[in-house]
């Protein structure tokens, strides 16, 4: 059983932090893009979190880059923080690497998007 | 022989006593009062303004008008009777013989000789028949004052039969009388359980077996609950289960009904179902709910709580009114009702009979109503439930075999696309070629996302293409076919302006999807370039080649794909899916790279059924490439 996606928003200023919870799959849209949507105006930076994301499939992934491409297009700076050794490979694989900045924590996911 | 004789004519004298003695005495003037004082029991109190008549009798034949449930204004209820025993002189011992659903305590002559149940919650198992032996010294005074206190159970309202007395065998045949009531009552019933069994259990079957036709569901969840409702409390009855038991069996199945009715109109329908009828279902549930929970609690308080809210007339009214709404949802769900639907014109009528039948049970709270005309309506209400539910049976008959003829068409066409995409795999390569070239493919579904291509060109090199579809099935397979379609009428052997070309074709028709993709030119001489488009890196001999990756396919256009450069000797070049890496054991364990890379060395189908066996979960594909040493074989 595929456990739904929750998203908490949590807004300072021009910095949000999308804190993602559960899998993340084609069912996730509203929680990745529709959360996405709802930022305030003015956002400039957002941190991801996925330090409570066990397993997100491609659809999930693809989900994830079409949120990288918007906040590219936006020139939103995007880092994340809390994904398992297994989904920094593969985002690398991805090339995502140049869209994000990957950290092992939230201290450190802060540092680079202060 | 002697003895004999003795035994016979003994025989003889206690056939002709049995003969002369009636079975049983029936208790005269009984009269009736509300309320509790041990005043009562006593022989020399003044009853002479007491009812003559029960205070109660079943509450399904009240009327509002009729006003008599207000008389209800206690938890305790009296009769007092007078029994002559002359006509049972010569039985002894005898017995005061009671057959009533109530907890109550019986005095004979202001004396407390029995009880039933519980007398302070009004608690009882079931109704059965009670014999509560007459002393010696009270029989002989032949005219007997039988004072019984009734405690009234919340659900249970008719003081029950007047008392008799007799003697030990007219217990046991009025117990037998008991029997034969409930058996003409419940037989009826209880013989129609195993067919409406047979076709609830059937109808959960069939819904089983697709999961998509709700309607099944849901009508076989009622005609389940209904043969249980209908046989299966009355049943219970007298078997002697606790009231609570039958009580709590009783609110589950009508909460199911009230809630399965509603699910199941607007599923025949195919109609979503609007959130207003699950509230009015939760509310019509409630008051079962209520009810139990009441019941539950011990104490009289609690008991006179239900009481109030449910049997008062108005109340009563109310909660009726409630529970029939629900069947409203008939009309909803085929609204507007004076348009019938082509195709659906039976089970909307069904429907609508189905509903209107239901609520044809409030006629009996029109006080003009008479019984002749209630016992009419109840006639017609009975056979207006049931005829639907075969026309409902008639009309799932079909969809079901629309469904499973649909299902059968889809399977075929799946299988066409199988085939189609097993066309789209490369066929063996030429012995003549420089490479050995392998490949193993499993998808997780009858078609796959997954593609590999291997295009050999005239002067010996090799396009070697792997790739992965986001997204699974057929709308993975279909994206597979187009990329696969422009990979064989691509004409450049370079690996990045081939996935640059690929790229510009996919973007904007992927939904948001992507394309994972990798390619490499393997030239004769083992100088080989890769280009990767956020596919897994290849392997080489237990390591993971570098290759920069680009974003994968389809997602944005202004994309490059940077070529890196590979020396092939005699190695092998190993390409895999995520679904090798991504396999997901029993305990949600990843194979994970690790793993994979580990056995990367193996053969293309031993590395796809390692992952296969940890736990596929998406498509599994491994390409294998091998340059042959000077054109030879290996």
């Amino acid at each position: 059983m595929v456990a739904q996606t929750i998203t908490r928003v949590e807004q300072s200023g021009d910095l949000a932090v999308m804190r993602f919870e559960g899998d993340i799959t084609s069912n996730s849209e509203e929680a990745i893009l529709g959360k996405y949507r709802e930022l305030a105006a003015g956002t400039a930076r957002i941190v991801l979190d996925f330090s409570k994301v066990p397993y997100l499939n491609s659809s999930g992934i693809s989900l994830v880059i079409q949120l990288l491409m918007a906040a590219g297009k936006a020139s939103q700076k995007v880092v994340c923080f809390g994904l398992s050794a297994h989904f920094v490979k593969v985002f690398t694989m991805l090339g995502l690497s140049k869209y994000t900045s990957m950290h092992p924590d939230e201290t450190a996911a802060a540092a680079a998007v202060a | 022989m002697k003895t004999a004789g003795l035994a016979a004519a003994a025989l003889l004298a206690a056939m002709s006593l049995a003969a002369q003695t009636p079975e049983a005495v029936e208790a005269t003037g009984c009269v009736f009062h509300e309320g509790d004082d041990p005043r009562w029991a006593q022989p020399d109190f003044d009853d002479r303004d007491w009812s003559r008549t029960p205070p109660d009798v079943q509450a399904e034949q009240y009327t509002i008008a009729g006003g008599s449930m207000a008389a209800h204004t206690s938890v305790y209820l009296w009769q007092r009777c007078r029994l002559n025993l002359t006509p049972l002189a010569a039985a002894k011992p005898l017995f005061v013989i009671l057959r009533t659903p109530l907890a109550w305590r019986l005095y004979l002559n202001g004396q407390a000789r029995g009880t039933w149940g519980d007398p302070d919650t009004g608690r009882i198992r079931s109704d059965v028949v009670q014999g509560v032996p007459i002393p010696a010294d009270i029989a002989a005074d032949d005219d007997l004052l039988v004072a019984i206190r009734f405690t009234r159970g919340p659900y249970r309202l008719s003081a029950g039969q007047t008392p008799l007395a007799g003697p030990a065998w007219a217990v046991e045949l009025e117990r037998g009388r008991l029997l034969r009531d409930a058996a003409r009552t419940d037989l009826p019933n209880i013989a129609a359980v195993p067919v409406f069994v047979i076709i609830g259990v059937t109808l959960l079957i069939l819904w089983w077996s697709g999961r998509e036709q709700r309607e099944t569901l849901w009508l076989g969840l009622l005609t389940l609950t209904g043969a249980g409702g209908t046989a299966g409390i009355a049943t219970l009855l007298h078997l002697g289960v606790p009231v609570e038991v039958q009580f709590g069996i009783r609110c589950a199945g009508e909460i199911l009904i009230t809630y399965a009715s509603v699910f199941f109109f607007f599923a025949l329908a195919r109609r979503p179902l609007p959130r207003l009828w699950l509230w009015i279902a939760t509310f019509s549930s409630l008051q079962w709910l209520v009810q139990y929970i009441a019941l539950a609690i011990p104490g009289v308080a609690a008991h006179w709580f239900v009481w109030r809210m449910y049997w008062e007339p108005h109340a009563l009214l109310f909660w009726m009114c409630v529970r029939f709404v629900t069947y409203l949802a008939a009309f909803h769900a085929f609204w507007p009702v004076w348009k019938l639907r082509s195709g659906e014109r039976l089970e909307q009528i069904m429907s609508l009979v189905f509903s209107v039948a239901q609520m044809l049970h409030l006629v009996r709270f029109i006080p003009s109503v008479s019984q002749a005309a209630l016992r009419g309506v109840s006639a017609i209400s009975y056979a207006a439930s049931f005829a639907p539910l075969f026309v409902f049976l008639y009309v799932l008959a079909g969809r079901f075999r629309s469904m499973t003829a649909e299902r059968e068409d889809l399977r075929a066409e799946m299988k066409s696309a199988r085939e189609i995409q097993r066309m789209l795999v490369p066929e063996s390569m030429d012995i003549a070629s420089p490479f050995a070239f392998d490949a193993a493919y499993l998808p997780a579904r009858e078609v796959g996302g997954d593609f590999y291509q291997s295009l050999p060109s005239a002067d010996g090199s090799l396009l070697v293409v792997a790739g992965d579809v986001s997204g699974k099935g057929l709308n993975a397979a279909m994206v597979v076919a187009t990329v696969v379609g422009a990979l064989r009428n691509e004409s450049s052997r370079s690996p990045s302006v081939v996935l640059a070309n690929l790229n510009r074709g996919l973007v904007g028709r992927l939904r948001g999807g992507f394309v994972t993709c990798i390619c490499a030119i393997l030239q004769p001489d083992g100088q080989s370039r890769i280009a990767n488009a956020g596919h897994l890196l290849p392997y080489l001999e237990g390591r993971e080649v570098e290759v920069d990756s680009g974003l994968p396919l389809g997602i944005t256009a202004d994309v490059t794909y940077p070529e890196s450069e590979v020396s092939l000797g005699g190695e092998t070049l190993t390409f895999v899916s995520d679904g090798v890496v991504e396999a997901t054991n029993t305990k949600g364990e990843l194979f994970g790279f690790d793993r994979a890379l580990r056995i990367s060395g193996k053969t293309a189908a031993e590395i796809a059924e390692t992952a296969r066996k940890w736990g596929q979960a998406d498509d599994i594909t491994v390409v294998t490439v091998r340059r042959r040493a000077a054109g030879i074989a290996i």
